[in-house]
Order: structure tokens, then sequence, then C-alpha cells
């Protein structure tokens, strides 16, 4: 039996690709009656001007015989018009003056002629041009991946507004509903005491089981008073079976409230990935001293610099203010920058705002990672904020595709509106939906003993340097910045490239629950973030071999699955580490991680940047790659003169920083 | 070898003459005392170049006298021509025609003070290949004097490309006035552009009597190029060999050599097979627009750039590509004004 939610969710994803799909098929045929037509009138239009220059030149007194150049003229029109599977000049006695191409193994291609002729009107040759059938069906499958991007895309967008539209108080409802009648059906009478007040729906149900329960103590009561041993250990075994007398805590909701507005928020950064640095290049002074790519790469620093900067100092910021205050002024003023960025026509002034765009992102950041973690207790916070990093990796996934539709179609500068739209959204969402904010007057933040006093922990430094750091600098260098730079360079469009860097996050979200589960259950953590690293570093290097997008494609799927392997144990190490820090000075830790994590970040498009001034985009990839490899190796190294297989810990509160992508 | 869309963006084709930024505009109502008085110092005789001078006045409202003096290819008759016409035409404005006639005016920028040369009235030069190289001015951008003008000439570089394209070659002949600046600055930037795709310079200096040049035995040179295995002749912009051209082509198209030439004369006035050239007729009508600058919003002439042509002709000779048997690849004629 699947849950009410999983059913909704089910229902919403069959209704969406019911009429994608359908969209898909109706889009095919519309391709297929217009395309059609439209390749055989540019096939005409080509032969025409073809057919009508070698007129001219034979009016102009070269002799037929005698046309110079004719195969370098037909290859250059085959190289500008894709559909031309041939192309060649033949006269009246069938003899082939010049041709490029070679015609289709298909003997239904079609065959455009156009007659050369002299200026009496009497035929010279013909113009004849084979149109390759392999490119209508290429174009319509290019439409078809479209659809289905849009598809994946729109339908992930619509699973997170199911939690907006049904509401975080109707999905509560509906979890608690949906808890209780599965527990029921199992014949389990536990007391739920998940609902934060009396629902409706639940109400009744809670009352009659509420009845049992203080029968049953009743019952048993009476029983011991009594010295009825055998029935107090029936009614014991009764209770044993059926849960009678046991409280079950249930789901915690702290991050399903949270979700939507964060969701909304974290997208509207996430838009403006596949077109950030080509609109930082446009806007780059001619003059600027730093050389070009530096200047592309300069807003994300700037950005990750400021993320990183306000990290440690928002952390008690954001509980003094109150969570829900911290996350509506993190979001406004994250919004304001916005339509700044949008409006900014000078490149400092642009560099500005992304820095105070920053600063509202790592408020907005810290407020809702607090929130989930003031409102659930430790034993469910892993679950928690398993919730909370797939609403960031899911932003992740659906911003860059529809930023690069917007700035394709809008322009880089107006997309920026689409992400203050967005961060206004995320605003109001979470103003009506987050409780109230408490603020917390006394305190205290991570203090830089404590810092130093992390260091100290086994292992923790080589895990920290060697993966942590490498990680975020891989993934940020390459994915948000290398990446979208070189295939700009080759040409493809934002929405394109919107869409490769789709891949990280599709393998981020499926395979990271996959590949935690495994290094638990194997015990094997220390394993699989060495292997991640591997991986993901080892990808980089395959753009030694060529930088077509296929290999781009590879390298971010690689990155994606490497990372997905690591991230989860990584996180687990840390927490692990934090509990053999004396003192409970455990925040230290965590504190060092999340700043050497977004050190990396900060550091990653900068250092790319120089690098690929200087070395190239392949070499400056590949040495990246090289970096992670090497520094997951000395992780390796680190862990051979100690015993492995210490105790296991809970992931705790670690995994709070994994699900930032910056 | 250039395709079209690189040959369009050196500049050519889009069909007729083309002069961008230089439309005459009569939008601004000229307030003038009396004509300006401008004197004229051709080379040899009058050209497309005064006419289209003398038409963007026209079309301007711009009223002026022209006195015209031709020094019939010796420069040496500037200076007595300054002594007659000055004193008595008291012009506004000297246009000088060519690189010998505007240093025999204005004289090198690094000349002594006391040198004779006219300082107080400026001057517009038109047809001057190289007027840095040649002294003319230290930049483009400004003479730092009383002096600015038209340069005719299209970058060497661009002209060897689309030698090329026409006919690749492996060997290049030059012939020469080694009296003449800029075809020695010339004739080194096509050695230069030689080196760098692996091809061969034959550079073919004149016979020189006393100061001047003589055609002495130039139908010898053409063959002996020829016979050397050149596959191009370049015409440089040379204002002597323009006048020895009708002995040159003759000889050129009889041992089957093709000539390029650097000028719209050795296309139109003789029989050079092609030339990527700056109309003469907006080449005129750019100096012009620098004159009526200096004149009518009295800008000084070392405030004005000197420039070239934003845009070239490439110009294919038929009946010589017929003689010689030698034609253009077809896409050329997309964009190549042909004479029949």
């Amino acid at each position: 039996m699947i849950g009410l939610r999983a059913g909704i969710s089910l229902a919403i994803a069959v209704v969406l690709c019911g009429a994608l799909a359908a969209i898909g098929f109706a889009a095919r045929d519309a391709v297929e009656r217009t395309i059609v037509p439209a390749i055989a009138a540019q096939a005409d239009s080509v032969g025409r001007s073809a057919a009508s220059l070698v007129e001219s030149a034979i009016s102009a007194g070269v002799p037929l015989d005698r046309l110079v150049g004719v195969d370098s003229y037909l290859e250059s029109l085959r190289g500008a018009n894709g559909e031309l599977a041939e192309l060649k000049l033949v006269d009246t006695n069938g003899r082939i003056l010049g041709s490029a191409g070679a015609p289709p193994d298909d003997d239904h291609a079609s065959q455009i002629v156009n007659a050369v002729t002299a200026r009496n009107g009497a035929p010279l040759a013909s113009l004849i041009i084979t149109i390759d059938p392999g490119v209508v069906s290429d174009q319509v499958n290019a439409l078809l991946v479209d659809v289905a991007f849009i598809g994946i895309v729109s339908l992930l967008v619509a699973l997170e507004l199911v939690a907006l539209v049904v509401g975080a108080r109707g999905t509560e409802a509906l979890a608690a509903l949906e808890s209780r009648v599965r527990s029921l059906s199992q014949g389990r009478l536990w007391m739920h005491t998940d609902a934060v007040e009396q629902l409706p729906f639940v109400a009744p149900i809670d009352k009659h089981v509420a009845l049992l329960h203080a029968r049953h103590e009743k019952a048993r009561a009476e029983a011991a008073r009594r010295g009825d041993t055998e029935a107090v250990l029936n009614l014991d075994a009764l209770s044993a079976r059926t849960g009678l007398g046991t409280l079950h805590a249930g789901e915690n909701h702290a991050a399903t409230v949270i979700r939507p507005a964060l969701f909304l928020f974290m997208m509207a950064e996430e838009l403006a990935r596949p077109f950030l640095p080509r609109l930082a290049g446009t806007m780059s002074p001619a003059h600027l001293d730093l050389g070009r790519d530096l200047a592309l790469s300069l807003p994300i620093v700037v950005f990750m610099a400021a993320v990183a900067l306000s990290q440690l100092p928002f952390a008690v910021l954001s509980e003094r203010l109150g969570r829900r205050r911290g996350f509506v002024i993190g979001a406004g003023l994250a919004a304001v920058s916005y339509v700044g960025s949008a409006l900014a026509a000078d490149y400092w002034l642009f560099l500005g705002t992304r820095a105070t765009a920053a600063v509202g992102y790592a408020l907005v950041f810290v407020s809702a990672q607090g929130h989930v973690i003031d409102h659930s207790r430790p034993q469910e916070r892993t679950a928690a904020l398993a919730v909370f990093v797939r609403a960031i990796m899911v932003a992740g996934l659906c911003g860059p595709p529809i930023g690069g539709v917007l700035a394709d179609r809008l322009g880089d500068h107006m997309a920026f509106l689409g992400s203050a739209t967005l961060a206004v959204l995320g605003l109001l969402v979470a103003a009506l939906s987050m409780p109230r904010s408490e603020p917390v007057r006394d305190a205290a933040g991570v203090s830089g003993s404590d810092l130093l006093a992390a260091l100290k922990a086994p292992r923790l430094a080589a895990l920290l340097f060697g993966c942590a750091f490498p990680a975020k600098f891989l993934l940020v260098a390459i994915c948000f910045f290398l990446v979208p730079v070189e295939l700009q360079k080759q040409g493809y469009s934002a929405a394109a490239i919107g869409r490769l860097q789709m891949i990280y996050p599709i393998l981020m979200v499926a395979a990271v629950p996959l590949f935690a589960s495994l290094a638990e259950r194997h015990d094997a953590r220390a394993g699989f973030v060495l292997t991640g690293g591997l991986v993901a570093g080892g990808g980089a290097l395959l753009l030694l071999l060529g930088t077509s997008p296929w290999i781009v494609a590879a390298v971010l799927a690689l990155l994606g699955l490497g990372q997905a392997m690591s991230i989860a144990p990584q996180s687990a190490l840390v927490a692990e580490a934090a509990r053999h820090v004396p003192g409970g000075r455990s925040a230290g830790v965590l504190g060092l991680f999340r700043l050497i994590e977004r050190t990396g970040n900060a550091t990653g498009p900068a250092a790319a940047g120089f690098l690929l001034a200087t070395a190239g985009f392949a070499s400056a990839s590949a040495g990246i790659g090289l970096m992670v490899v090497l520094g997951a190796l000395g992780f390796a190294l680190s862990g051979r003169s100690r015993a492995s297989g210490q105790d296991r810990a809970g992931p705790g509160e670690a995994t709070s920083t994994e699900g930032s992508r910056v | 070898m250039i395709d079209r869309r690189s040959l369009l963006s050196l500049g050519l084709g889009a069909g007729a003459a083309g002069l961008t930024g230089v439309a005459p505009s009569r939008a601004q109502q000229v307030v003038q005392e009396r004509p300006f008085r401008i004197l004229m110092l051709t080379f040899r005789g009058e050209t497309e170049v005064e006419r289209g001078f003398r038409y963007f006045f026209d079309a301007s409202g711009v009223n002026a006298d022209f006195m015209m003096r031709d020094v019939d290819r010796n420069a040496a008759r500037v200076k007595p021509i300054l002594d007659e016409v000055l004193p008595t035409f008291k012009p506004d404005l000297i246009y000088t025609y060519g690189t010998p006639n505007t240093l025999a005016v204005v004289g090198p920028y690094d000349a002594p003070p006391d040198a004779p040369f006219v300082r107080n009235i400026p001057v517009v030069f038109a047809l001057v290949a190289a007027p840095v190289r040649s002294k003319i001015a230290p930049s483009t951008a400004s003479s730092g004097r009383n002096v600015t003008g038209a340069v005719h000439v299209v970058p060497t570089d661009v002209q060897m490309r689309a030698m090329q394209t026409y006919k690749p070659f492996s060997k290049v002949g030059v012939i020469y006035s080694p009296n003449e600046t800029n075809s020695l600055v010339i004739v080194k930037e096509i050695q230069s552009f030689c080196d760098s795709i692996g091809a061969t310079l034959i550079a073919q200096p004149l016979n020189m009597s006393g100061n001047l040049p003589t055609g002495d035995g130039v139908e010898q040179f053409v063959r002996d190029m020829r016979a050397k295995g050149a596959d191009w002749l370049y015409l440089p912009p040379d204002t002597f060999i323009a006048t020895i051209f009708n002995r040159i082509a003759p000889v050129a198209i009889d041992v089957g050599l093709p000539t390029f030439g650097s000028t719209e004369f050795f296309l139109r006035d003789g029989e050079g097979l092609v030339g990527l050239v700056s109309r003469y007729y907006s080449v005129g009508q750019l100096a012009a627009s620098k004159a009526i600058e200096i004149l009518v919003q009295h800008r000084p002439p070392q405030d004005i750039p000197i420039e070239t042509l934003k845009r070239f002709a490439l110009i294919i000779n038929m009946k010589v590509a017929k003689q010689l048997g030698i034609y253009p690849p077809i896409v050329m004629l997309n964009y190549a004004e042909i004479i029949a």
C-alpha cells in the first residue's frame, strides 16, 4: 500500500507525464509537418542561389568547363546547411563539374534540382541537392529531448509545489492521518504525538485510541492491584503486540514546513548558473587588469566568498533574530540584490549586487537550517535534514535549465528579474508558513579556539583538506564556471548549458541515499569517501581527451556519481570526529567543516579563472581533477596508520552542511 | 584561403562603392562670406579622386573655388607652383595628391623648423599609401601639425589574402621604384606576409637615373620573374609604376603571369587582372569630408585622424582573365566587380 502523500505525488506524476507525452507526440507530428517542407524550401533557395552564381560566372565569361573553386564553394554551402547531404553540379552530358558530400544511404532521400541556364535560356548544367533524411529525425529527436527535460523539471517543480499548494498544515494533517491509518492497518494502536494541534481528521482517531490506552492502563493497574499475574502478563503481551501504552513520535515536520519556501528561494539563485559567466564576460570592462577569464569568474568568487564569510557570524545572528525573521530579511535582501543585478550596467556595481545577494543567501540558508535543527530532536535530525537537502538539490536541478531558457528568451539581465520574483515568493511563503520567530538573546557562536580544537580531532584535518575542500572546489570550478564558459565558447545556448548542468544534481538526488545506506551497511565510510574523490577527480581528467559536449557530460556525470558516493559518508565521518573532540566542543568541528567547504567554493572559480587564462579549459579542469585525486589519496594514506572501524556514529548534525550547493 | 564571410568582414563586397560614415550632409546651413579657396596639386592630371573631392563639396553645399595645378609626375615642380600661387591665390586649404606631392608641400614631420615647407595653411592629402612610414605623420591618430588626409591603400595582408583566394601562390614578384618610400614600406610588408606563410618574394627595383626611376628594361624584369617561377606579379601603389604600366601589362599577359593591382588605376586604365582597392572617387570624398571639417567646423587638422575607407572593392578584369586563362573562384563573383 502506498501512502496518501505518495499517492498524490504519483497521481500528479501520472497526469503530468501523460500530458507531456501527448505534447511530445503532438510536437513530433507538428515538426514533421512543418520542418520537412521548411528544409526542402531551404535546400531549394540554396540551390537557386548556387545556380545563379554559376550563371553569373558563365555570363562573366568563365567557360563552363573552366569553373574554379566549385567543390570548395559547394562544400561551404554544405557546411552552412547541415540538412544537405550532397550537392553536385552536373553538365547536360552528365559530367560532374563539382560536388560536395556524399549521397545518403536512404533511397527515399529527396532531391532538389535547379537548372543552370545560359542567357538565352538554353540549359547548361543542373545543380542537384540531396537532402539528408537523418537531419529531420535528428531535429525531431532534439525536440523530444527538450520535452523530456521540461517534463522532468516540471514534474519536480510540481511535486515541490504540492507541499506549497496543500499548505504546510495540510501536509502535516495528511502525514498525521497517513501515519495513523497505516499503523492501525498494521494492528498498531500507538498513541501518536506528532500532531502539533488538534487536527480535524485525526482528532477522532486519537480520541478513540486514547480511550483504549486509558482502559488498558486502568485494566493493568487493576490486575496489578489484585495480584493477578496472569492478567498482567496477558495485558503486557497485548501491549507488546498492539503497541497499546506506547507513544509514537512519528515524522518530524520541521523540514516539511520550510521546504517550499526554501525550494523557491534556492531556485532563485540557481537560475543564474548557466549564464552568469557569460553575463560577466559582456559586462567586464575591456581594460580590466585581471584578464578576461578571471573577470568571468569574479561574480561567482564574490558570491561564494561572501557566503563563506557570512556563514559563521550569521549562525549567531539568525538565532538572535529568530529563524523566520532571519529568512525573511535574507530573502528580501537577496530579492533587492537580484533586481540590482538585473539593472546594473556597471561591472563593479554588478559585483556589489552579487555580494549582497550572497549575504541574503547565507542568512536564508542558516535560518532555514537553524529552523530544522531547532524543531527536531537529535534522532530525527538526519531525516529532517535529508528533506531539507532534497529541496536544495531539486532547486539545483530545476533552476539552471529554466534560467537558461529565461536568459535565451529575455536576455541575461532580465533573467535576474526571474530570480528576484522567486526570492520574493520564497519570502512570502516563509513569512506565512514558518512559526513565529523566538529570538534567542544569548546565542553563542563558534569561536576561533573552537575551530583550533576541532583541528586536533583524529583524521579530521586530512578529511577536511584532502576531501571536503577539494570536493567543493571541484564542483564550483568545473560545474559552475569552467563548463559554462567553455560551452559558451563552443557556441551552445544558455538553455543547453543549463541542461548539462542538471546532470550533477540529478545524480546527487538519485544516488546519495543509495550510497549513504551502502556505506553504512558495509561500514566503509572512509572507503566511499576515497572512491568518490577518485571518481569525481579522475572524471575531470577525461577532458584531456577532448572537450566535446559528450565528454563534458561524462565528466559531470562522474562528478555527480563521485560526490554522491562521498558526501554522506564524509558528513558522517565529520560527525564522528566531532564526538571525539574533548570538552564538548563539537560545534567547532561543524563550524570548521562549513568554513572549509565554503572556502573551497570561493577559491574554486577564482583559481579556475586563473588556470583557464594560463592553461586553457582542458588543462585547467584536469589540473583541478588531479588535485582532488591527490587529496583523496592523501586522506587514504592518513588513515593507514590508524585502526579502522571506529565506533559508528549517527550522522547527527554534521549532515547539515552537505545540502548547500554553495 | 578566405571565404566570402571573412572577405565581407574585411570590408569587401556590399556592392557599390562603400564609403561609410562620410555621406555629405546639407543638414547644417553653411554660412560663408565668400567661397573657400582651395589649391589642388595633382600628380598626373585630374583623376576620379579630385572629382570625388569636388562632388563632396558640392553635395555638402559648401562653396569653394578650386585652383587645379598639375606637377606632371615630377614633385620637384611643387615648389615653383607654390611660390607662384600662394601670394596671389591665398588658398584657405591645399589639397595634395600622392606621397611625393604631399611631402613636397609639408615636408617630413621631423624636418628642421626653418625648412621651407608650408606650415600656416591646412593641407589635406589623398592617395598617400603610408603616411606614417613616409613621415607625413607620426601616427594616423594625429599628424601633430597642420595636415590630415585620406589613405587609399588596403592593408597589405588583406590584399595578399585576396590574391591567395583568387589563386594560391608560393612565389610572388613585385616591381617597385626604390625612391618611393611607400613602395619600400609595402615591399617590406609583403616580405613579412610571405615569411608567415612560407612563400617567397621576388622583389625587383626599377633602374634609377639619378634620383628618378626609369622604365628601362622593365619588360625583361617581367619575363625574368616568370622564369623564376613567380605565381603573381603584385603592383604596389607606386606612383611611377603606374606611369609605365602600359609596358608591363602586355608582357605579363604574354608570359602568363597574373597581376594584382593595389589601386584602381591598374584595372581601369591598364590591363591588370585583379585588385582589391579603395575606389578613387570615394577616397576623394573622404578627403573632402576632412577638408570641410577644417574649413567649416574649424577643427584643427591635427585633431582629425588620418583614415582609410572602411570598405574595399574587388575588381576583376575578365578580359585579362580570359587572355590568361586564369579564372576567379566562383565565390569571388558573389562580391567582385567585373570589368568585362
